[in-house]
């Protein structure tokens, strides 16, 4: 009985580290400047994210348009 | 790395110099997550200082001459903007000629009345324009009142990108994947030529077939052959002629590529071409 239990641990286990996976989430998707004088100079903006998930996170590219 | 739990961030800078009028552009992030790509928009309205206002004639001011729209969609209809001030003590009409079918031309207010704006508002409709990538038009401006009939021009650009799967649902289709292996061509020569050629070679890395929308190069070279479609895993090319550059002197030529590749829709190409026999 116990060496069942055991085995249905183990299997639990991994189906778990197979379904772990990290999960990136932001606290917003899009940014409006608004209106911007052309003289202002550049605008900055931070997207803060954070990894839900339950492994490290890679960002492996950012392209922008 | 980020550890779980843990927030990081994406730093986007814009810089609005020579950028005037609506902008939205996008940032698409690849991780290692089950949604492999996402994408974040930035956009806004860049306005430029007063002073800077082009005098089109007498008392009246153009915000600005060229309406530059940016990249467009072919399935798109793109607005833009343009302010005009009437400094005269007389009200001023605005007529436009020849206005092609794909663009419409409004002012409001239909008269400007003295020592007021107005706005001039563009509505440039892709879907009925056939070509892809730079796209420019010239359109006569009459400005007209008591005692003034002025022509003047305006212009207006935009880049043509054809509208692909969004990138989110990428992972769940099968898309083509353009690959250069040499994006810039470092040419050094001593012939004092006025006829130069130039080969890229590109390979398509995805799984659908690669199309070829439209090719452009700076002034002095033209496309002499491409391949229009490469299948999967194939490879293709793009010979370009330059026959109306300096000989002996150095130049640089930009090629822009727009290809049905949703994540490398517009590739720049470069050529450096530097000559040693002087």
């Amino acid at each position: 009985m116990k060496k069942v239990i055991f085995l249905c641990f183990l299997g639990l286990f991994f189906i778990s580290l197979l379904y772990s996976k990290p999960e990136i989430s932001f606290s917003e998707k899009s940014f409006d400047f608004g209106e911007v004088l052309e003289t202002n100079g550049k605008l900055h903006h931070k997207f803060i994210f954070t990894n839900t998930g339950d492994e490290p996170l890679e960002i492996k590219k950012v392209k922008s348009s | 790395m980020i550890n779980s739990g843990d927030s990081g961030f994406i730093n986007v800078t814009f810089n609005p110099h020579n950028r005037r009028g609506k902008f939205h552009k996008s940032v698409n992030i690849f991780t290692n997550t089950k949604n492999k790509a996402l994408k974040l928009d930035v956009l806004g309205i860049i306005i430029p200082p007063f002073n800077k206002i082009n005098k089109v004639d007498g008392d009246i001011d153009l915000e600005y001459s060229t309406l530059s729209l940016g990249n467009v969609y072919d399935n798109e209809t793109k607005v833009d903007t343009v302010e005009i001030v009437n400094h005269d003590s007389l009200s001023l009409n605005i007529f436009f000629e020849k206005i092609p079918s794909y663009l419409s031309l409004e002012v409001i207010p239909n008269k400007i009345p003295p020592n007021q704006k107005g706005f001039i508002i563009s509505k440039l409709n892709v879907s009925q324009i056939s070509t892809y990538g730079f796209f420019y038009e010239k359109i006569k401006m009459i400005l007209l009142n008591k005692k003034l009939k002025s022509e003047k021009k305006l212009f207006l650009t935009a880049t043509i990108l054809p509208k692909l799967p969004a990138i989110e649902n990428i992972d769940s289709q099968e898309v083509p994947i353009i690959f250069f292996p040499e994006k810039i061509k470092y040419i050094n020569s001593n012939k004092n030529s006025k006829e130069v050629s130039f080969e890229f070679l590109f390979e398509n890395r995805g799984s659908s077939d690669l199309q070829i929308h439209n090719i452009h190069v700076n002034q002095g070279c033209h496309v002499e052959a491409f391949s229009s479609i490469v299948k999967p895993g194939e490879n293709g090319f793009i010979k370009l002629f330059c026959d109306d550059v300096d000989p002996g002197k150095d130049y640089k030529k930009i090629i822009d590529i727009i290809s049905n590749d949703p994540i490398h829709t517009k590739e720049t190409l470069r050529i450096n071409y530097q000559y040693n026999g002087k």
